[in-house]
């Protein structure tokens, strides 16, 4: 969901790194910005702290991240919870 | 005369390493780059800091890209923390090693886990005073 939303509403895009899911690699399509980090505990989640980290980097603010997550519709089929 | 080479320049890494109180996780932060990584319990988190640091700092160095690397460091009041826990409590700092690949032969980068028992808060005091107008 959140990487979705940071690629829809600020085209930052979210690069895998092969047989290790947990690493995250963001990099904003506009301004060339990136960030490097990992999943919680290598599971399937973003951190509250990584992700306030993510958005101080790429100038999102939070009420307007949190907008942007509110409109995003939900999908029926199931996905990983990143 | 001894030569200064840009991976000396990044030894030892320091990292610090607390408790947020707030979302009860560990959380684990460079210093120098502001890599941060999170998890439930502290040995988990020195890993995953040990682990991104060594693969962060490889590829900034095959891209020849330090600059990026180093565009973003942590807080002043992190650094703060971990000068602190540095001089309180020397014995606890958690010293490590990661290999560096630079160049064809792999190097090793000293990595400095500084740890706070409780959460800790430093107040920075500029030295700027208000003047009434």
């Amino acid at each position: 969901m959140v990487i979705r939303v940071l690629k829809d509403h600020y085209s930052v895009v979210c690069d895998r790194v092969e047989n290790r899911e947990y690493y995250l690699r963001f990099k904003q399509l506009s301004t060339g910005l990136t960030i490097q980090g990992m999943t919680h505990a290598k599971g399937a989640l973003i951190s509250p702290r990584f992700l306030l980290q993510i958005l101080e980097r790429f100038h999102i603010s939070i009420p307007d991240f949190l907008e942007s997550l509110n409109v995003v519709p939900i999908r029926k089929q199931p996905r990983s919870a990143v | 005369m001894t030569k200064v080479t840009t991976l000396q320049l990044l030894d030892p890494l320091k990292v610090f390493v607390e408790y947020d109180t707030r979302y009860e996780i560990y959380v684990a932060q460079c210093l120098q780059t502001g890599h941060l990584v999170t998890a439930d319990d502290p040995d988990t988190v020195k890993n995953m800091i040990a682990e991104l640091l060594e693969d962060e700092v490889s590829l900034a160095f095959k891209n020849n890209d330090i600059s990026s690397l180093l565009a973003n460091p942590a807080s002043l009041e992190l650094r703060a923390k971990w000068e602190l826990a540095a001089i309180t409590a020397p014995e606890q700092l958690d010293r490590r090693t990661i290999k560096i690949v630079h160049g064809e032969v792999p190097q090793e980068l000293r990595l400095l886990l500084g740890q706070a028992e409780v959460e800790t808060a430093v107040t920075i005091v500029t030295g700027r005073t208000a003047r009434a107008a």
